[in-house]
């Protein structure tokens, strides 16, 4: 943890190798988050960089005495707001592309056969943005509450009453879907 | 549910950034870095004349709109605002008063000024004077009218008042003129 600090302080104050570090570790995180909200490898490539760029730009603005505030939820932040642009630029919302996991033969027989991860990736998709992001963030990344809290500007007590009609919500839609097919 | 949230918690575990990525990401992260500050510092003067030139446009575009505003519209009380703010930020007025400070008291000025202020000052006087005469000029008129009028105060009687009345007031010229006539009537009889 302290060695983390001592390299951010660096890269504040210009070191490129120290923030090459900082890249190293966090690259791999970002990218899956990319990958997951884009479902694009190309797109979550391009994201993932521009992340670690506008990073680097404002690495002085980033205030290491803020609670719950770390520099994953720093990147994470940044991550969001590129995924949310991009999706405005493309007219669509960035898992418009879930979407096209459509509900025909194929996806039906998948569900049949117990696969049904591709369910709730639909049921994922018709959610809300922000409340995507608090189930990915909370079970897939699994970060704490209050950190989530930061990564997406809402209070702790919010977010935790969001996660949990969130839930509540991919729980009707999943069996919504399923039942259509029965 | 929570199986198949689970399930898709491993999928999203096990992806993984291609290879190639992971080797060339740190130059290509340098490289972009790199690039858009070169780009920002090639186009910095374009970048300002552009910011100046939509400046231009934008007080053009302004000050035509603020010509056209009436009186009582919104507009014009938004440009009477922006001038008030403009006057009190720049201290300055759009028509100062010069202050009327006696020759003794500014010792700062110059002899020019003074001398016109003299020549400005000797011309009011005359303006002074000349008025004085016409009044003066007036005030004999009057007095040789009044003492005429005791002149014939004496010899015609009412028809003393009936002057004076048609000084004071004209509206009363029917009354006035016919105790003239009256007057004459008498003197005639």
């Amino acid at each position: 943890m302290e060695e983390l600090k001592h390299l951010i302080q660096k890269a504040q104050n210009g070191d490129r190798e120290s923030f090459s570090e900082i890249y190293k570790l966090y690259f791999e995180k970002i990218f899956k988050y990319c990958k997951f909200n884009t479902n694009d490898e190309f797109e979550a490539q391009d994201i993932c960089q521009e992340t670690f760029v506008k990073a680097w730009k404002s690495i002085k603005k980033f205030d290491y005495s803020r609670p719950n505030w770390s520099i994953q939820a720093f990147l994470f932040t940044i991550a969001r707001n590129l995924i949310i642009d991009r999706g405005r630029r493309k007219k669509e919302l960035p898992l418009g592309q879930f979407q096209e996991i459509t509900t025909n033969e194929d996806f039906y027989e998948s569900i049949d056969r117990g696969n049904n991860i591709k369910l709730i990736r639909l049921a994922l998709s018709k959610l809300e943005e922000i409340e995507r992001q608090i189930i990915i963030l909370r079970y897939f990344e699994e970060m704490d509450t209050k950190e989530i809290a930061n990564i997406l500007e809402i209070k702790d007590g919010a977010l935790r009453v969001r996660l949990h009609r969130a839930m509540e919500k991919l729980k009707n839609i999943t069996e919504g879907l399923y039942g259509r097919r029965n | 549910m929570e199986d198949e949230i689970k399930k898709l918690k491993i999928e999203y575990q096990s992806t993984t950034p291609p290879k190639f990525l992971v080797d060339s990401g740190i130059s290509d992260l340098w490289n972009r870095v790199d690039n858009q500050k070169r780009f920002i510092e090639a186009h910095f003067v374009q970048f300002l004349a552009l910011g100046i030139l939509i400046l231009i446009i934008m007080s053009g575009f302004i000050g035509v709109i603020s010509a056209q505003a009436k009186p009582g519209s919104t507009l014009y009380f938004v440009k009477k605002f922006t001038q008030k703010a403009v006057r009190i930020i720049s201290n300055t007025q759009i028509n100062p008063i010069k202050p009327t400070v006696s020759p003794s008291l500014s010792p700062s000025e110059t002899i020019e000024e003074k001398k016109g202020e003299k020549d400005s000052n000797l011309e009011s006087n005359q303006n002074r004077n000349n008025n004085h005469e016409e009044v003066k000029g007036v005030k004999a008129f009057e007095n040789a009218r009044n003492s005429e009028n005791k002149a014939s105060e004496n010899s015609h009687g009412k028809n003393d008042n009936s002057k004076n009345d048609e000084s004071q007031d004209h509206s009363s010229d029917g009354n006035t003129n016919g105790q003239n006539n009256e007057g004459h009537d008498q003197e005639e009889d």
